[in-house]
């Protein structure tokens, strides 16, 4: 397996340069054949990886401890679904994995649009196979999976084969990492796709918003899975690194939310230019960010240079990923400095108070952000470069400088949408807004004041949380309004009840309502946001029987309990939880020692429940007094983080649906027909008369 | 112990002129009379508050701790490499978390102001222990930047949106070719519209 995996590999990597080859000669010399020829280099290209991939998969498998990569990333007793998974878990695997997801994406866009997009296919197969080249370039020299262990004997250099590996690591032997990381993979290799019909519509000179309308789909499809991919990251490390929250602003946390961001910037403007032919200069800016910023944040995980709990590889591959981006961020500037003349807007802004002008705000501010997480991010290295004094940039930085920001975006969300194209009268702006900032209003009013004589609101007198509270259910309201104006309409002309009405208005026109889907999301996540100002914990040590309360909790240590099997020995603490004098459940927070890796590891027990989370880790036993130190959190509104993400997702669905297009009402269409046949009579009459 | 009520506080301080003897009369200080039972009520009151102060301090001094201890260990970073704050490493054997968070019950005992135990920290483990730069000298910019980008960003939406909104551009000058073509049709239909 190794060899054929190694020989398709080594295989790929011509293959890849000569699709890209002779995309570009078949172009420039109208060589439909060399052009066609190119196109099946691709799908030769993309099947030689996926044998690869398969070879490598397959000898995850098999335990071949031959190979380096699988004896220091997996071992015999780990569970088949986590050998799978380690297929991402270590730098070469994930790297392959990269080039893997990039072929699936480039056969898939060939095979789609080798006939009706002829023109715009060369540079745009280009773009993607010089990608898949640099990634095949590291598979092959800097990072190859295949390589095999090899010891030194006297009759010269000999394969070698441990009798077990070193296991997965601890920390990446859960559920989520079976899926985050492909998901994380499909939205950074995704926006490659985008990203190269841009460059091929500015090396093409193709005007109008083609590239636009091929890639809508691709980008939002991208744009969901590096969203699930976002929060499945969150809900990992919530659940597996123990200490009691879901984004701690690590600098791999952090490269992941960049691409987002102007991803979301992107997917905005680009209907300015769908519907008014503006801002074409600015998307393109935009796409190219964004792909940049995915190999960036591909760098940032995999090289090693910044620490981070999520960083699970490090190695020298760096330069190669500086040179890359480098040369592309050249080449990219030159061709779009290039093509100015063609990218000029069609249209101007007619009112301040527009939808164009909400959606040049929301881009300023989610660029903003971008761009205060990436300096926050790099702003360690900097300081070391420039002053040589070793700083950190944690969450209390990101907190400060990142809320103000949010709050700003999330006025647009709710804000935006209701805006018209064009311009907005100060009247319909009243009409549309009053309703909901009185209902946000009054639901901040009542959170402050409960914050008075419920524990659990005690955290709603921050500002910044009331604020939120405001904001998040006035976008809530306006979003729940324009589904009841809409649906009402529909109702009167037909005899739709409400949800048939609701449901027939989204399918009229999927993607302005799944945005707002979309929206609502976000609300939701923002509501969950504001439990980190209400979230409390303790730390205790505890004998069996000992007890402590924790707001409205008691927690009552029943003992200790011992666990072993193949890959781990773990030992868990056996905790009744009481609310008031209420039994609730038994939790039960594990720490294990995993055997192959010799690391040991948290494994903690959530309650989870809408309202707030119970969060119990047990970090061990106390060195000095042997009793089990158990720290406890009670995280409320957890769950509408992940509850935001999965509606985020299904806004996200219903918008690719295709929108149906409305029919004529039945007594129009009778009047039609009547009108019709009247028409042809008068014409047989007059026909006749002649 | 319970704290003086204040029904009886109220009461220890309510006292009035006697109007017997306000100028030479006993327990008289500055025209104001202390009835020898409203000057046992306020004896009794100052007692208790006396009393009960040390009570009051030792119970709400550890809450004092645990919070202060909490706003400072919010503010500082694990060295151990796991990059969490200080109130948040889960690691057991954690070779800095332990160290850190006993300097700072430490300090807190010595009655040390918040700033002065971050200071410390910073003299013994480098800036680095800090979970966010000082906003000073060169670290400024780490606080200011992503501000003046939003800034200077605002500005030039703004610009932008003037320019678009008010500095219109002239309307492109049509063909002359296409023009006299919709011109003859016009004539040539006003011509059938007369006939």
């Amino acid at each position: 397996m190794d060899s054929l995996g190694s020989f398709a590999l080594l295989l790929a990597l011509p293959l890849s340069l000569y699709a890209l080859t002779a995309a570009l000669l078949g172009q420039w010399k109208r060589k439909p054949l060399l052009a066609q020829s190119s196109e099946r280099a691709v799908l030769a290209t993309g099947g030689l990886v996926l044998v690869a991939t398969a070879c490598l998969v397959i000898s995850l498998l098999q335990d071949d401890f031959r190979l380096a990569y699988i004896a220091s990333h997996s071992n015999q007793a780990l569970p088949l679904y986590f050998k799978f998974s380690a297929l991402w878990s270590g730098q070469e695997g994930s790297l392959l994995w990269w080039s893997c997801i990039l072929a699936a994406y480039t056969m898939a866009v060939v095979l789609l649009n080798r006939r009706s997009h002829q023109h715009l296919m060369p540079y745009a197969i280009a773009t993607l196979m010089a990608v898949q080249f640099f990634f095949l370039l590291l598979n092959n020299f800097a990072a190859n999976p295949f390589r095999l262990l090899g010891v030194e004997t006297p009759a010269g250099m000999q394969v070698f084969s441990p009798p077990d590996g070193g296991g997965l690591n601890p920390l990446l032997q859960h559920p989520a990492m079976v899926i985050h990381p492909p998901m994380l993979y499909l939205g950074f290799v995704g926006f490659t796709v985008p990203f190269a019909f841009a460059l091929s519509a500015l090396a093409t000179r193709a005007r109008g918003e083609k590239w636009i309308h091929i890639t809508r789909r691709w980008t939002m499809v991208t744009w969901g899975f590096l969203t699930i991919g976002v929060l499945l990251g969150g809900r990992w490390a919530y659940a597996v690194l123990g200490w009691g929250g879901y984004w701690g602003w690590d600098p791999v946390e952090n490269a992941s939310l960049l691409p987002w961001l102007t991803g979301t910037a992107f997917l905005h403007s680009v209907m300015m230019q769908e519907k008014r032919g503006m801002m074409k200069v600015w998307n393109m800016l935009l796409i190219f960010a964004t792909f940049f910023l995915c190999i960036f944040a591909t760098f940032l995980t995999r090289s090693g240079v910044l620490s981070s709990v999520h960083a699970f590889a490090q190695s020298a591959i760096g330069p190669y990923f500086a040179v890359f981006i480098t040369f592309g961020l050249v080449f990219s500037a030159i061709l779009l400095l290039r093509r100015l003349d063609f990218l000029k807007s069609e249209n101007q802004l007619d009112s301040l108070l527009s939808r164009e002008s909400s959606f040049l705000f929301n881009n300023l501010i989610l660029l903003a952000a971008c761009f205060a997480v990436l300096w926050g991010t790099l702003f360690p290295l900097i300081s070391e470069a420039v002053r040589g004094v070793k700083i950190s940039v944690g969450a209390p930085y990101f907190n400060t400088v990142m809320i103000p920001i949010g709050i700003l975006l999330l006025i647009l969300t709710g804000a935006g949408p209701l805006l018209a194209w064009r311009r907005t009268s100060l009247e319909s702006l009243l009409r549309n807004f009053a309703l909901p900032l009185l209902f946000g209003a009054a639901l901040a009013l009542l959170s402050f004041v409960l914050s008075f004589f419920l524990d659990f609101f005690q955290g709603a007198r921050n500002p910044y949380a009331l604020m939120t509270i405001f904001l998040a259910f006035f976008v809530l309201a306006t979003i729940a309004m324009e589904f009841f104006r809409g649906a009402r309409v529909l109702r009167q002309k037909s005899r739709l009840g409400w949800p048939g009405a609701t449901l027939e208005l989204t399918r009229r026109n999927t993607r302005r309502y799944g945005g707002y889907v979309i929206h609502f999301g976000v609300a939701l996540l923002f509501i969950g946001f504001v439990g980190n100002a209400l979230s409390t914990d303790r730390q205790i040590e505890m004998r069996p029987g000992d007890e402590f309360n924790l707001r409205d909790y008691r927690f009552v240590l029943r003992g200790l309990e011992e666990a072993e099997n193949d890959n781990y020995i773990a030992s868990r603490a056996k905790i009744d939880v009481y609310h008031g004098e209420n039994f609730l459940t038994t939790m039960y927070p594990e720490r294990r020692f995993y055997k192959a890796s010799q690391q040991p590891t948290t494994e903690v027990d959530i309650r989870s429940r809408l309202q707030e989370d119970v969060y119990l880790v047990f970090a061990g036993l106390a060195e000095d007094s042997g009793r089990a130190v158990i720290h406890a959190y009670i995280n409320p509104l957890v769950n509408w983080v992940w509850i935001g993400g999965f509606v985020m997702v299904l806004g996200t669905l219903i918008a690719l649906l295709p929108s149906k297009a409305p029919r004529p009402a039945k007594p129009l269409r009778r009047n039609l027909s009547r009108a019709q046949s009247r028409e042809k009579r008068v014409k047989e009459r007059d026909e006749i008369t002649v | 112990m319970r704290l003086p009520s204040r029904r009886m506080v109220t009461l220890a301080l309510s006292f009035r002129a006697c109007p017997e003897s306000r100028s030479a009369g006993r327990g008289t200080k500055r025209g104001i009379c202390f009835s020898s039972a409203r000057l046992a009520v306020l004896t009794l009151g100052v007692w208790l508050l006396a009393a009960s102060l040390p009570v009051i301090l030792l119970a709400q001094s550890p809450q004092v701790d645990k919070e202060a201890f909490r706003r400072i260990s919010d503010k500082l970073i694990c060295q151990c490499g796991c990059n969490y704050g200080l109130s948040h490493c889960p690691h057991l054997q954690c070779p800095s978390a332990p160290v850190l968070r006993a300097s700072i019950h430490r300090n807190l005992a010595a009655g040390l102001a918040d700033q002065e135990i971050l200071d410390a920290m910073v003299a013994d483990n480098g800036l680095a222990v800090l979970a966010a730069p000082p906003a000073e000298g060169f670290n400024l910019t780490a606080w200011v930047m992503p501000f003046a980008v939003l800034l200077l960003g605002l500005m030039a939406v703004l610009i932008i949106a003037f320019v678009w909104r008010f500095v219109r551009r002239p309307a492109p000058a049509a063909d002359p070719a296409l023009l006299d073509r919709y011109r003859k049709r016009i004539e040539r239909e006003m011509k059938n519209l007369e006939e």
